[in-house]
């Protein structure tokens, strides 16, 4: 595990080649060195608020950027998103949804509940891949990133 | 002269004294009888002819005459016995004897001859008898002409009193002429008495007769009397009703020598009769009406009840409601069809007061049957009430709602399980939006892998792979991207189908221009000529209808590819009052025997290799027409293009190929 490590991106998504594909943009792209994969919503959750096996963690690390899939096993994205941004300790933490799904209800839903950016993943790898690229490049290096006082109970 | 002389001369003889002697006694005899004689005889005819004169009528006259003359004659012979006393004519004497005798003979003969006539003449007696018969008969006649002249005045009294009837008096004899015609009469037919006196009644009044005429005017004459209704016209023309009265007159033998006939103008009273049987007849069919239709009421029980609550009229619905037939119930007290304790409770009573104060009540109430089951009532109680106000009685109205209640209750359920069918539909719907989101997920996901690692093997790897690995890369490739193209579409015509429509004014040109300039990146690089008409402005879904232009425009992209001088047209036209939307190209066209599969889903008239395609678009373009209650039909020829036709309401007639060309030919 790489609690210890530095998190650019945290990458919320069940299925492996999904995963990779991500992970391959990402690394292809050079904006982010430092991804950090979970499986579900739970484990996405058990890390971003140092629970479960992420207990251990220095939880003044916090990644610069989630990418949620909508579709999980046990707390589906639309479920992490509520929970981030109902927390104050994480609500300032950027959040994309990225996901397969054109549906206006799951857009709508998403922007409700506070999404930072909700991207449709291009079918073609690469136009998948110049997304991804664009993304990173916008939120890793042109965005300035929320300062400690945001992530502080009010 | 010797004859003359002979005749009254002495002639040689001695007078007659001589014969006498000249005794003055016998002398004097002879010329005192014969001269009283004679004068005798002369004062007879003088006599008779002053009488003969003055009886002038006397029969017998020339009876008289000789009769005259012969006692003339006699005379005079005595007058010559006389005269021959002392004159000696014997000649002058036997003449006159002569003509005496001659006229004796002629009267005795004339005589004779008129003793019959004579006989026949009356006697004494008889002339007696007859002058009594003449005085009385004279006084008879006196009291006659008295009588007649006290009738002439009772007549004129009568005639002056029938005068003062408003009844039409009218004498006729036994031709029916008219010889009387009062006042009445004139004023009743328009008539001057003088005008019409001797006409025919009948004909004059165009009389029509009840019966036969004949039969009227027999009974009048066995009976003395007829009575009758009967139709004249006036002189005006108008029919006037009279009630005819006709007496026999009789003179004195008893013989009939007329009728009077008296007549009354009965039309108003007819007409008044007339219309008062109208309006009993139009009385009696409305109530005849009115029963039948309280009768043909089978779901009410409609009671009418008198002021103390005993039933006067009970229906068939009253009958069917509450198992009394009506005559059961008439007269009965209304208080059995309540159940004991609503009554001992003064439940009717209260109805009762409550409908006499208010006019009407209406409630619901339970009412017990004859077989003693109750039921559920909705009831109406009205007060009846007469001209002057009086309570007269009531009218209640039944109707069983047991039945209604029991429906109402269906009803109930039937909207629970509608609504509860609504919120399956929802949740099913929430389902389907599940599904179809799932779809253009989890479809599309594995998708993109395939997609994603095949271009990274390409773009990464194919250094190490043959030329037939890279191209089965290709293939893996463009599959991919085929079927993320067929799910897309599938999500839009899913999507379509469960939009909610919203019509609203749009400018269809302007949406032909955003869809054009949407159309992929191939119609701006080819040499494509745009012919787009002034297009109507029309109330429709803009976002569904610049959908349908994407794909039809987009369609005549593709399938002009093959064509040097690509030509694209837009425009519309009016037929039926409606506006006809049409899209043209000069593309490859379709043969027209396939064009019903030209709409259906995933149906596709050329090979993928030729032109690509989901065979969803024009499902997709059909499903928005009919969603606007539209149509859409199109015409083609192989190489000679196609035009799509579209309206966004019904018309008059199917779509036909008659029609195509006729707006292809405008």
């Amino acid at each position: 595990m790489l609690e210890r490590e530095t998190v650019e991106v945290l990458l919320v998504e069940d299925n492996l080649a999904e995963a990779e594909l991500a992970l391959h943009a990402l690394k292809k792209s050079k904006v982010a060195n430092h991804v950090l994969h979970v499986r579900d919503g739970a484990e996405a959750l058990d890390y971003l608020f140092c629970r479960g096996e992420f207990s251990r963690r220095d939880a003044g690390v916090r990644p610069v950027l989630v990418l949620l899939d909508l579709k999980l096993p046990k707390v589906d994205g639309l479920q992490v998103l509520k929970q981030i941004k109902c927390e104050p300790r994480t609500k300032a933490i950027p959040v994309i949804l990225l996901t397969s799904s054109k549906e206006e209800s799951d857009m709508a839903a998403g922007y409700q509940l506070g999404v930072n950016s909700y991207i449709q993943k291009p079918v073609h790898y690469g136009e998948f891949q110049e997304v991804v690229r664009q993304l990173g490049m916008y939120w890793l290096l042109v965005n300035s990133k929320p300062p400690a006082a945001a992530f502080q109970r009010i | 002269m010797d004859f003359l002389r002979q005749v009254f001369g002495p002639g040689g003889f001695m007078p007659h004294g001589y014969c006498y002697m000249w005794n003055p006694g016998l002398v004097w005899l002879h010329v005192i009888s014969d001269s009283l004689i004679a004068l005798s005889y002369f004062t007879i005819p003088f006599t008779l002819l002053w009488f003969v004169r003055k009886r002038r009528e006397l029969p017998f006259s020339r009876m008289f005459v000789l009769f005259g003359a012969f006692i003339v004659a006699c005379g005079a012979t005595h007058v010559m016995e006389v005269w021959n006393l002392w004159h000696a004519q014997y000649w002058l004497a036997g003449g006159l004897k002569a003509v005496t005798a001659l006229a004796s003979v002629a009267t005795a003969i004339l005589l004779v001859r008129l003793v019959p006539q004579a006989l026949e003449l009356p006697n004494l007696s008889d002339w007696a008898q007859a002058n009594v018969a003449l005085e009385s008969e004279i006084h008879e006649r006196r009291e006659l002409e008295i009588d007649l002249r006290m009738s002439e005045s009772r007549f004129r009294e009568q005639a002056e009193l029938l005068d003062l009837t408003h009844d039409a008096v009218i004498v006729r004899n036994l031709r029916d002429e008219i010889t009387y015609w009062n006042h009445g009469a004139e004023e009743l037919y328009g008539w001057r008495a003088e005008e019409i006196l001797g006409k025919v009644t009948h004909e004059l009044l165009r009389t029509v007769f009840p019966e036969e005429l004949i039969e009227i005017e027999v009974e009048t004459r066995e009976r003395g009397s007829w009575e009758g209704e009967l139709m004249h016209r006036r002189r005006d023309g108008s029919v006037v009703t009279v009630s005819s009265r006709w007496v026999l007159r009789r003179d004195a033998e008893g013989n009939p020598n007329g009728i009077l006939e008296s007549n009354r103008d009965i039309s108003a009273k007819r007409e008044a009769e007339e219309s008062r049987r109208q309006s009993e007849e139009r009385n009696h069919l409305n109530e005849i009406r009115f029963r039948l239709l309280i009768d043909a009421v089978k779901d009410y029980a409609i009671i009418s009840l008198d002021a103390n609550g005993l039933v006067t009229s009970w229906n068939s619905g009253a009958e069917r409601m509450k198992g009394y037939a009506a005559e059961e119930m008439m007269g009965q007290h209304v208080s059995r069809l309540y159940r004991k304790e609503d009554i001992e409770h003064g439940q009717l009573d209260n109805e009762l007061r409550e409908a006499a104060a208010a006019g009407q009540v209406e409630r619901e109430d339970w009412r017990v049957r004859k077989d003693g089951s109750q039921f559920w009532a909705e009831v109406a109680t009205s007060a009846l009430r007469d001209s002057g106000g009086e309570l007269i009685g009531f009218v209640k109205i039944d109707r069983d709602i047991t039945t209604r209640t029991a429906a109402t209750k269906q009803i109930e359920a039937l909207n629970l399980e509608l609504t509860q069918r609504v919120d399956e539909l929802r949740s099913v719907n929430r389902e389907l939006e599940s599904f179809s989101s799932s779809v253009s997920h989890d479809l599309r996901a594995p998708l993109r892998h395939v997609d994603g690692f095949a271009r990274i093997l390409k773009e990464e790897h194919s250094a190490k792979m043959t030329p037939e690995a890279i191209r089965y890369l290709d293939r893996i490739l463009t599959a991919a991207t085929h079927m993320g193209q067929l799910i897309d579409d599938l999500l839009n015509l899913a999507k379509i189908g469960r939009l909610e429509l919203r019509r609203e004014r749009s400018q269809i040109a302007w949406l032909v221009k955003q869809a054009i300039a949407e159309l992929p990146a191939e119609a701006k690089e080819r040499n494509i000529e745009w012919w787009v008409e002034p297009l109507p402005e029309l109330n429709c879904d803009a976002r569904l209808l610049k959908l349908i232009f994407a794909n039809l425009l987009s369609n005549a992209v593709k399938f002009t590819r093959k064509q040097e001088n690509a030509v694209i047209e837009v425009g519309s036209r009016v037929t039926d009052g409606q506006p006809t939307i049409f899209v043209r190209d000069n593309g490859v066209g379709f043969d027209m025997q396939y064009a019903d599969k030209l709409f259906g889903v995933f149906q596709r008239l050329h090979r993928q290799e030729d032109f690509e395609g989901t065979g969803i678009g024009l499902a997709t373009v059909q499903r928005i027409v009919r969603r606007h209650g539209g149509e859409i039909w199109a015409e083609s020829k192989v190489n000679s293009g196609t035009t799509f036709f579209f309206t966004l309401g019904p018309r008059s007639e199917a779509p036909g190929k008659e029609r195509a060309t006729e707006i292809e030919r405008a």
